[in-house]
């Protein structure tokens, strides 16, 4: 073999070599580790894509990586950092007004109400692209409050027609919510033994706290009147046991009802708005 | 010609060149996992199976996967990735030795009931006919885990009669008191099943509440209140007895759960043995 045959032949199995080995040495490369961040990412293991973006971001600036972490911290529940990563993403030309609304997005998802109020409020945060899909978040965050909300034209104001009929129906029953006052329900007990339990619709505790308390005072009064002392102080114990701890569990029973009727409404609505995405855009922008 | 029988050489050297890097990953990925950095072993172990596009390490990327899973306590994770190892090899022994890993990892997660399901079916499979003891084995340990020591003891009696799990688990349900027995003597005589299972003054209360009562709703009767026996018999002494019956089955149930906590912390700190 002559040299330059030689020559072609390692010309030709370096050649050959770099093709069969495309990715090898490059596992590593930084163009590997975004194909293998960006398949992590849409696998789901945000972990890991974290780790391999913020190595390709120490040799290169890229918002596009940046804002994937910052989805990935938000979707890890790792609220302060995903805000944090958003943040830096507001001066983006890029992404700017995508970040604002997940920044906000992330404000709603780990229930910072105020932050949300505030920023509402600040017109230098609010761009007209978004303006309507965070009014929507904001307006849906008041659904979760135990305030009332005060004025139904603001409340639509952002959805859509469809949109505003499917909310309605939690708008009503958020303005609705049949609560009881644990001060009603310990006086209305106070006054007749049971009644305060009827009144936060426990009937069964109701009727028979009522016939208890009333039969043992029955039983203390009848024993006092036949000179059966003994008997007649362990049935006044025992009545005025029932009729305290009825008083008691009257008020404690108005609570428990409210607490079941706000966790009932609570987890309607988040597995509506779930359903529903929040009424805001698919934010799995980089995954098919 | 031979021009292109050199070329044809140089293409499979430079084949075999870029499967050289395949292994130099998966050799990277195995040494991470046996100094057990899981996290970045599980890391490594992914890229592999991300550029492994012939899927040449299918098999050990997947299983490894799920072990390092197992070990980092993910155990859904883990049978996750041990089924797709099971998917991706065609060797009975690795199929097997899957298979085993996601019953071990049912029994960590106290899923037994499906670690039994998978066993059994093992067990009429003729594919395991010569691993009947391991079967047996995690049988056993699925068993005490579901704090069935009677059934893990027979389980490791077909291994061997003086297998020590076997003897551990006869040992604990020797040990263990029965909840029926202490209702029954509470129904005969209150804090009678509080002294079966040791708590003395508890019984002694219950005995003496029920004494109590059950007197003065007697005395009401002799002395013609029957409605004052009534009321004190089905407020206070029925109330006592009940409660007595009750507190009974829950200590007898209590000091069970401690005799089989003892002997789980005995396996996991003394037991030499394998593990699930």
């Amino acid at each position: 073999m002559n040299s330059p045959l030689i020559t072609r032949f390692i010309f030709l199995f370096v050649f050959l070599s770099l093709i069969n080995a495309q990715d090898k040495n490059g596992y590593f490369s930084l163009e590997n580790r975004l194909k293998f961040g960006n398949f992590l990412f849409c696998k789901g293991d945000y972990i890991r894509a974290i780790d391999e973006y913020n190595f390709v971001l120490t040799k290169q600036n890229n918002d596009t990586l940046k804002f994937k972490i910052a989805l990935a911290y938000q979707k890890l529940e790792r609220y302060d950092e995903s805000e944090n990563s958003f943040k830096e993403l507001f001066t983006s030309q890029q992404f700017g007004s995508e970040a604002k609304f997940e920044y906000f997005k992330t404000l709603y998802l780990s229930d910072k109400f105020e932050t949300m109020h505030k920023r509402i409020a600040d017109d230098s945060f609010i761009e007209s692209s978004i303006s309507d899909k965070l009014k929507r978040l904001y307006n849906l965050k008041h659904l979760y409050s135990s305030k009332s909300i005060e004025d139904s034209s603001k409340f639509f104001q952002p959805f859509n027609q469809n949109e505003s009929i499917e909310l309605l129906k939690f708008y009503v029953r958020k303005q609705n919510l049949d609560n009881k006052s644990p001060a009603l329900a310990a006086v209305l007990s106070a006054i007749i033994p049971g009644l305060g339990k009827v009144y936060t619709e426990n009937y069964g505790d109701g009727i028979t706290a009522f016939l208890l308390t009333g039969v043992l005072t029955f039983l203390a009064i009848d024993n006092f009147n036949a000179d059966h002392n003994f008997r007649g102080w362990l049935f006044t114990t025992l009545a005025a046991y029932f009729y305290a701890g009825n008083i008691y569990g009257s008020a404690a029973s108005a609570v428990l009802f409210n607490a079941n009727v706000r966790m009932n409404f609570d987890s309607d609505l988040t597995l509506f708005l779930n359903k529903n995405n929040h009424f805001s855009s698919n934010s799995n922008l980089f995954c098919k | 010609m031979k021009k292109y029988i050199y070329i044809l050489i140089l293409f499979f050297c430079s084949v075999s060149f870029s499967n050289d890097e395949l292994a130099r990953q998966y050799e990277y990925a195995d040494k991470l996992f046996n100094d057990q950095n899981y996290f970045e072993a599980i890391t490594e172990f992914k890229r592999l199976s991300f550029f492994d596009e012939k899927n040449v390490y299918a098999y050990e990327s997947n299983y490894k996967i799920g072990i390092a899973y197992k070990y980092g306590g993910f155990y859904d994770n883990s049978v996750f990735y041990l089924s797709h190892a099971i998917r991706t090899t065609e060797n009975i022994d690795e199929r097997i030795q899957a298979e085993f890993q996601i019953v071990r990892c049912n029994i960590l997660r106290k899923t037994t009931d499906r670690a039994l399901q998978l066993l059994s079916q093992m067990e009429k499979d003729s594919v395991y006919s010569n691993h009947q003891n391991e079967i047996h084995y995690w049988k056993g340990w699925s068993y005490m885990i579901s704090d069935r020591w009677d059934s893990a003891a027979e389980s490791f009696a077909n291994i061997s009669d003086d297998h020590e799990l076997k003897i551990l688990s006869e040992q604990v349900s020797n040990d263990k008191y029965s909840v029926t027995f202490a209702r029954v003597i509470s129904y005969i005589l209150p804090g009678a099943g509080q002294f079966y299972t040791g708590n003395y003054l508890s019984g002694l209360m219950s005995l003496a509440w029920n004494v109590l009562w059950g007197y003065l709703t007697i005395n009401s009767f002799i002395e013609n209140r029957a409605f004052d026996g009534v009321a004190i018999g089905s407020l206070l002494w029925l109330r006592f007895y009940r409660g007595n019956i009750q507190n009974a089955e829950k200590l007898a149930v209590q000091k069970n759960i401690e005799i089989a906590n003892t002997a789980l912390l005995y396996l996991m700190e003394n037991y030499r043995g394998e593990k699930p």
